[in-house]
């Protein structure tokens, strides 16, 4: 608001901290061992998500989204194939403590700490804290309209205010990839709105690649670069699908016939 | 507000005195034999006496001593193997068996052996207060540790934090609760353990002068040293119960 600002040309895929990643996700398969019978939950993925990309994956229930992505965060070992992730020092199996942020379905915050010592947190446990992490902070929250509510505590804000502190403490560490599994599944359809416009505002001030895992066919073409739609279990890409709509992109757009058609050609996929 | 609190604190000023009234006035008006209920006033007199002349101040050191010492090594321990058995399900299940007859032994039946092993000084009474304080710590210890939300362990493994930093900031804010409510059984247990260890055989402490009273069918000393335990077995509830009020702020 203050300095005058030139009108970005495409997207900046760098923050402050270095470049957003490119992930490369390869040949990977994943069969849960469980009780009783194996549960194939993914087959044969392969996917290159681009540095400071927006993609996001839409699949029936239970076709393997949510086991992909903890796969890309390390949470979960894949029973084959492997993902690499590309940064400026080249190609790495693992990133460092940090570079990869992680937003639940709901909120998973510090019941004892306050909303400013949640979003804190994460860099006092990397050694990252200090004057300019604090400004950064102030940014985000002011951002998603937190402002005032540094001192509450997490009993004292509403569903979405708490989703909105998880997100914000993942942009916090300015993470180069950014794993989303529904996020906004538990909103009001409103508050959901509100918050695809946040995001993607704080996406565009701290670029990093982001993988998106919505219900939402609407919520997945609003927001994205690219949308991949897998089919029902075990997991396989069966569509990967450009957005080429201008951005900034505000709620209107979703009457655009060109939104539409991107609509309507990914509910024809998954009926 | 502060009006409501001041005519709870005059209701219950209120009852004591009326309490202390009938008392006096039953002893009186059927005229019981001091050797059996003496009044208040004579309970008074000799609690002044006991304060003066049998060094009471001395009695409840030791007995609080006993106490502190014992619950800060039974926490300690039932802390360690909380930890440890909360973190590894294969140790609890192999030790489950003998965790539950532990402690659903009276440990208290310990004290004659305890006296026999380590004598009448304050170290038996020490060893017995431990035992009875590291169960309820060691259990609800478990269970604290097993109550953290699996999610914020994967916040914190992409975090790659280190064990000390899990520790220090998830498991222990997370047990916490739990913990201070085994803390609030072991005090009142502690008190009861150091009690009945004096009992067994000592030559100082709250119990010992219950003990002294009972045996010179000095009823007056027994009822004064009830007095004092009952206060002080107050005191270390409130205490644990602030600890949890201003440590626990963060709940519901
Ligand atoms: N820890 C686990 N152990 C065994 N099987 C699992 C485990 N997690 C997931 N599965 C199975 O793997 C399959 C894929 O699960 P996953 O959670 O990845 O699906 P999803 O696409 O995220 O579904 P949803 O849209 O409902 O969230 C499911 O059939 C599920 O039953
Ligand atoms: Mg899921």
């Amino acid at each position: 608001m203050g300095v005058a600002s030139v009108p970005s040309q495409g997207r900046p895929v760098g923050s402050s901290r270095g470049q957003a990643a490119r992930i490369r996700i390869l040949g990977v398969s994943h069969t849960y061992a469980g009780r009783g019978m194996p549960v194939k939950a993914l087959e044969n993925i392969n996917l290159t998500v681009e540095p400071g990309q927006f993609l996001s994956i839409i699949g029936p229930s239970g076709c393997g989204k949510s086991t992909l992505l903890r796969i890309v965060a390390g949470l979960v070992r894949s029973s084959d194939g492997e993902v690499v992730f590309e940064v400026d020092s080249g190609p790495v199996r693992e990133l460092p403590g940090g570079d990869i942020g992680f937003v639940f379905q709901d909120s998973v915050l510090l019941p004892w700490k306050t909303v400013w010592d949640n979003v804190i947190f994460p860099l006092q446990v990397l050694g990252r804290t200090g004057p300019q992490a604090e400004a950064t902070i102030r940014e985000l929250l002011e951002l998603a309209g937190l402002r005032g509510f540094e001192r509450a505590l997490p009993k004292e804000l509403s569903g979405g205010m708490r989703q909105r502190v998880s997100i914000v403490r993942a942009l916090a560490m300015e993470p180069r990839v950014l794993l989303m599994d529904e996020p906004f599944g538990a909103l009001d359809a409103l508050t959901r709105d509100r918050l695809n416009i946040e995001l993607l505002r704080l996406w565009d001030q701290h670029p990093m690649t982001i993988l998106f895992v919505t219900h939402s066919i609407e919520e997945a073409v609003f927001l994205s670069d690219r949308v991949v739609v897998m089919s029902p279990r075990p997991g396989r890409i069966v569509e990967d699908l450009a957005i080429e709509l201008d951005r900034p992109r505000a709620i209107e757009v979703r009457d655009e016939p060109a939104f539409r058609k991107y609509v309507a050609h990914l509910r024809g996929l998954l009926g | 507000m502060g009006n409501a609190k001041a005519a709870k604190v005059a209701l219950h000023v209120g009852l004591f005195v009326a309490f202390v009234a009938v008392w006096h006035l039953y002893t009186v008006i059927a005229r019981v034999p001091a050797y059996l209920l003496p009044s208040p006033l004579t309970v008074w007199q000799k609690f002044l006496w006991t304060i003066d002349r049998a060094q009471l101040a001395r009695h409840v050191w030791v007995t609080l001593e006993e106490i502190l010492v014992g619950v800060a090594i039974g926490t300690v321990l039932g802390l360690v193997f909380g930890y440890v058995l909360g973190k590894s399900p294969a140790a609890e299940r192999i030790l489950s068996p003998y965790i539950l007859v532990a402690q659903t032994s009276p440990k208290i039946s310990f004290a004659p052996l305890f006296i026999l092993w380590f004598g009448l000084g304050m170290t038996s009474k020490v060893v017995l207060v431990t035992l009875v304080v590291f169960f309820p710590i060691m259990v609800n210890g478990i269970v604290g540790m097993r109550s953290v939300d699996p999610r914020l362990y994967e916040l914190m493994h992409l975090l790659k934090a280190s064990r000390w930093q899990i520790f220090r900031a998830l498991e222990l804010p997370t047990a916490m609760a739990s913990f201070l409510a085994g803390l609030r059984i072991a005090a009142t247990q502690s008190m009861v353990a150091a009690i009945i260890g004096e009992l067994m055989g000592a030559r100082e402490g709250l119990g010992y002068l219950l003990m002294l009273g009972h045996e010179t069918f000095d009823i007056t000393l027994v009822l004064v040293a009830v007095a004092v335990m009952s206060t002080l077995g107050l005191v270390l509830y409130l205490l644990v119960q602030q600890v949890e009020r201003s440590v626990l702020r963060w709940r519901d």
